[in-house]
């Protein structure tokens, strides 16, 4: 309550000096210079009292607002608040790929990356030194390379990324204040080669190169969720183990194996060799480098046979019973159309295929005729690189003049060549009721065939297919597959690959493709050796049912169990089979199947003894 | 004059009050929050660390390892078909069911085998 702020008069004022400097000094009409100065003090009083309050009340109301609404770190972790804990890292940008059953296959890992800041280095000399101390710690490294680096570049020059963590200890140790660290991530791949087709690699700057790493590049940079494959781990493992122990064993260059699920297209195995360590691809050489289930084109043989029985048995061409001149050779323009083992009497269709005759697939080929044969094999997806999730699909070769000669050929596997994985496509078709599924790498696409989806053969054309793929493992060329307990049906393929423009005997391709179990298909197992050798084991001889089959029927009975298919008991595999050979007809059981039989005897395995367990103590 | 003197102080007392339970209450936040941030970051840590064994545990069960431990040091071989028993058979191959007496029975006996052995070492 102070004197000049009760001042009554108004009038009076607006008569008020004018603070500070603002005053004209001719409008000076104060008596005493102390009444002067008394009023100068009051107006500054307020002037300063007005800018106190202002200065306070910004601050307060600063202060309030940083203190209710601003809080440090609010903003950050909110943030982080909404985004849900990723199994992988902030930094970890590339997601895992894991197999069915969730085991890694592919991990992107925690590295430190080295660069050194070339401004720290005033003199050349300096480069040296820190570059020769360097090179001490990592011995890989060029000392004058790296000196000549430091000298020319500008900014923050590389010294190697992805140091493991004793080499960034003892770079740490150097001391030299030029050296920055950065984090940075490295692909891992925990099963080192056992996928190396599959998955593929990455670059240095974690930027996939092949395989699916690089077909699902931006998923994997993208999504961090693991992405799940339809892979097996212990599956392809069996594969690629029983496939590599074959390669040896008949000296192949080389050999290719697949396993996959009928009904969905899942992909359980997939084997190519020779194959590489992913974190060493680049000493790999070209030919390990080469997957031979997707991108190698071969004229796989004798397996297509099957495609030509099928057809045939759609359209009514031939009976199971009706019999063909399969004793004379064909001479067609410049060619001979032979058998491997020639019959000396005529065939039907499933001795046909139980004995693989070359002669009687053409004969069938030549009735069903070029434009069918060509619109079927189509349809069953042969003129297209198979659809997978890989960048490396080979594009089928198939012949320009699609005459009369390439119908026959082609009739029993010659003449067109396709992907190992196209062929696995096809006799899932014939073995799962006629549905053309798309293969898959991927958990999210597998799936059963959609209702809407047309088969592409009838329920009576695949139950005789099964019963003849089942007669080539009971009584054919493929005997060496039979598991029992399991169903396995088949064929064999022995094919002459080319070389200078002719068949070359000693060149083969020999594969089985297998299915089981027959009395509902569930999985396809396919082999391949290329150009395998006999040897004393198989008496020199190097053919599908000798080097394949075997292999094969190794494959299902260490995966079966894995892949939940139990082993039927010798009374339930009987009842199943004469059901799935039914339709070959009760004659020609009797005459293939029968006398083949060796006499089974109803065999439990032995009981083990009962022990009276005991707590331990 | 008295009157608004006490409202005066009553008020400046409340202020003082609520600023020192506001100024609190925001430290405490705060402390928390660095906590959560510390936590965080530790989780980040952790989370990269188990990234980074699960990598490590996978490439120790590879199955291609195991199977080249396995043909190393133990006697196994591959299971047959033979071997596999369906479900409903089952009890024929499992030991017989373990009852209160025999496990008596199975103590006292090796109980007594055991005091046979001390005899004979004591002699």
């Amino acid at each position: 309550m102070t004197e000049w702020q009760s001042r009554p008069d108004p009038a009076a004022m607006r008569q008020m000096p004018l603070p500070g400097l603002l005053r004209p000094p001719q409008r000076r009409v104060l008596a005493t210079p102390a009444e002067q100065a008394l009023e100068r003090a009051r107006t500054r009083l307020v002037f300063f009292a007005l800018l106190f309050v202002l200065v306070f009340v910004i601050i307060g109301g600063r202060l309030t607002f940083l203190t209710l609404f601003n809080q440090p770190g609010a903003v950050e972790s909110e943030a982080t608040d909404d985004a849900e804990p990723t199994p992988t890292l902030g930094g970890m940008g590339r997601a895992q790929i894991v197999d069915r059953n969730g085991v890694i296959l592919a991990a992107s890992l925690p590295t430190t990356s080295a660069c050194a800041n070339v401004r720290h280095f005033t003199t050349p000399n300096m480069a040296t030194s820190a570059a020769l101390a360097i090179v001490g710690v990592l011995p890989e490294l060029d000392a004058a390379k790296l000196a000549d680096n430091f000298v020319k570049r500008k900014g923050c020059v590389a010294i190697k990324r992805h140091l493991t963590p004793k080499q960034y200890a003892a770079l740490n140790a150097l001391g030299i204040g030029a050296i920055e660290f950065s984090a940075d991530e490295q692909r891992r791949y925990p099963q080192g080669a056992l996928f190396s087709h599959i998955l593929g690699t990455t670059d240095i700057d974690n930027i996939g190169t092949n395989g699916l790493e690089k077909k699902l590049d931006t998923r994997l940079r993208t999504a961090s969720a693991p992405l799940p494959l339809t892979l097996d781990v212990r599956v392809q493992h069996i594969l690629h183990h029983e496939l590599s122990n074959a390669v040896k064993d008949f000296s192949a260059i080389g050999g290719a194996g697949v396993v996959m699920d009928v009904q969905t297209g899942a992909i359980i195995a997939l084997v190519s060799l020779p194959d590489f360590e992913p974190e060493a691809i680049g000493t790999a050489p070209p030919e390990a480098r080469f997957n031979r289930a997707t991108l190698g084109v071969y004229e796989l043989g004798s397996t297509f046979k099957l495609f030509t029985a099928a057809q045939a048995l759609e359209l009514g061409t031939i009976t199971m019973t009706e019999t063909i001149n399969t004793v004379d050779p064909i001479h067609i323009g410049r060619h001979t159309i032979r058998d491997y083992h020639p019959e000396h009497h005529r065939l039907t269709l499933p001795e046909i295929i139980m004995v693989s005759s070359n002669i009687g697939a053409a004969r069938i080929a030549e009735k069903i005729g070029a434009t069918r044969q060509k619109q079927f094999l189509d349809s069953l997806g042969m003129f297209k690189p198979p659809p997978i999730e890989l960048p490396e699909v080979g594009r089928p070769l198939i012949p320009d003049n699609w005459g009369d000669v390439a119908t026959m050929t082609i009739g029993f596997g010659h003449g067109i060549a396709a992907a190992p994985l196209q062929l696995v496509r096809g006799v899932a078709t014939l073995s799962n009721g006629g549905y053309l599924i798309k293969p898959t790498l991927l958990q999210d696409e597998a799936k059963a065939p959609a209702p809407d989806l047309k088969p592409l053969l009838s329920k009576a054309t695949t139950a005789k297919m099964r019963a003849m793929m089942r007669l080539v493992v009971m009584a054919g060329t493929a005997k060496t597959a039979n598991i029992p307990g399991y169903l396995v049906g088949g064929k064999t393929g022995t094919a002459e690959k080319i070389a200078h423009k002719h068949y070359d005997k000693n060149a083969r391709l020999s594969s089985f493709i297998g299915v089981f179990p027959l009395s509902a298909p569930r999985y396809v197992v396919f082999a391949m050796l290329d150009e395998p050798r006999g040897n004393k084991k198989t008496y020199g001889f190097a053919t599908g049912g000798w080097v394949a089959a075997p292999l094969v029927g190794r494959v299902i009975s260490a995966s079966a169990p894995l892949l939940g298919v139990p082993p039927m008991d010798s009374i339930g595999a009987a009842a199943a089979d004469s059901q799935v050979l039914q339709p070959l007809g009760s004659n020609l059981i009797n005459t293939l199947v029968k006398p083949h039989e060796p006499p089974e005897p109803v065999e439990e395995p032995e009981e083990l003894p009962s022990a009276t367990v005991t707590e331990d103590h | 004059m008295t009157t608004i003197r006490i409202s005066h102080w009553l008020w400046l007392a409340l202020l003082i009050a609520a600023s020192a339970t506001l100024y609190h209450t925001s430290y405490q936040v705060q402390q928390l929050e660095q906590r959560i941030a510390r936590v965080k970051a530790q989780q980040v840590a952790e989370r990269e660390n188990i990234h980074v064994l699960q990598t490590e545990w996978a490439a120790l069960t590879a199955p291609m390892r195991l199977q080249r431990l396995a043909d190393k040091y133990l006697p196994l071989e591959q299971v047959k078909v033979a071997q596999i028993v369906p479900e409903h058979r089952l009890s024929r191959f499992l030991p017989r069911r373990v009852t209160p007496d025999a496990v008596a029975a199975n103590n006292a006996a090796s109980q007594l085998a055991f005091a046979a052995l001390r005899g004979a070492d004591g002699r």
